[in-house]
């Protein structure tokens, strides 16, 4: 991705911020924008330490960062753009809202369905790439993409989405309480998409699960031996 | 403007396949298609019910 796309995404999110700031208030755009950071340099991360992939064709990277400052800052992107469409597609239709975890279901389908249209780009021009780690025995996967990083995509916006509705129904707590949880909320739902990938993993590829496999390190990589 | 960056960056996507000639990519659109589907009729219900209501 060249310096001119990176900037792009950049500008976008920072467009998102001040719809966010004027359309909901500084307390959720701290929990989503500024919490929702963390989340993205948590999962990002994990992923290239966890030896899955690795993102090296970007320009601007923080220093000691594995991943690039834009697919950090993307998942505040797809956070709040598929929260916003949730919201409006359970004001349509409110029996969908009724369970926080069929609200997170919608939600992270609207993610994850954008993804398929994302993801095989990306690995197309070589931005990202899918070491060998990250295929089971059975190379579950299409357009180039393993089926991992659709899973991954899936729990862990469901994940975020989840803990996100949650705190947004306690209306009776402090707005400092609840951009506090929402800190708690990345440490859940980092456990949540750890615990779903496995499961399902188990289910497609019987005992093989990413988790007991070490990470494969390419040769060029900052941690290769 | 969350639902209008979800659609250009589709479309955006989708108009780059097309000029590379990655046909065989095309039809992951119709997963991101279907949720814009969505949003578009649950905005036009939603329309519908606050024209009901003025009514």
């Amino acid at each position: 991705m060249g310096l001119v796309m990176e900037l792009l995404v950049c500008g976008g999110i920072a467009g998102l911020l001040v719809h966010c700031l004027k359309t909901r208030g500084k307390e959720y755009a701290a929990r989503i924008f500024g919490i929702g950071y963390v989340m993205g340099l948590v999962m990002e991360n994990s992923g290239v330490i966890q030896g899955s992939y690795t993102e090296w064709g970007y320009v601007l990277y923080f220093p000691g960062s594995l991943v690039p400052v834009v697919t950090q800052l993307g998942w505040i992107l797809v956070s709040y753009v598929t929260m916003s469409m949730a919201e409006v597609i359970f004001k349509a239709w409110p029996s969908l809202n009724k369970h926080l975890v069929v609200a997170a279901i919608i939600t992270s389908l609207i993610a994850t369905c954008w993804d398929v249209v994302l993801d095989p780009f990306q690995v197309y021009f070589g931005n990202w790439v899918w070491t060998a780690g990250a295929w089971g025995p059975r190379g579950f996967g299409w357009l180039g993409i393993p089926i991992i990083n659709w899973l991954a995509w899936f729990f862990c916006i469901f994940g975020w989405a989840l803990c996100t509705y949650w705190i947004d129904k306690k209306e009776a707590w402090s707005p400092k309480k609840r951009v506090g949880m929402q800190a708690v909320a990345v440490f859940l739902t980092a456990l949540i998409l750890v615990a779903g990938v496995e499961l399902s993993f188990v289910v497609l590829e019987g005992t093989w699960v990413p988790i007991w496999n070490p990470p494969v390190i390419p040769p060029g990589h900052p941690w290769y031996p | 403007m969350p639902f209008w960056i979800y659609v250009a960056v589709t479309a955006s996507f989708f108009a780059a396949e097309v000029a590379l000639g990655l046909y065989s990519y095309l039809p992951s659109v119709l997963f991101p298609l279907f949720w814009i589907v969505i949003y578009v009729v649950a905005r036009v219900k939603i329309a519908r019910k606050k024209q009901a209501e003025v009514a």
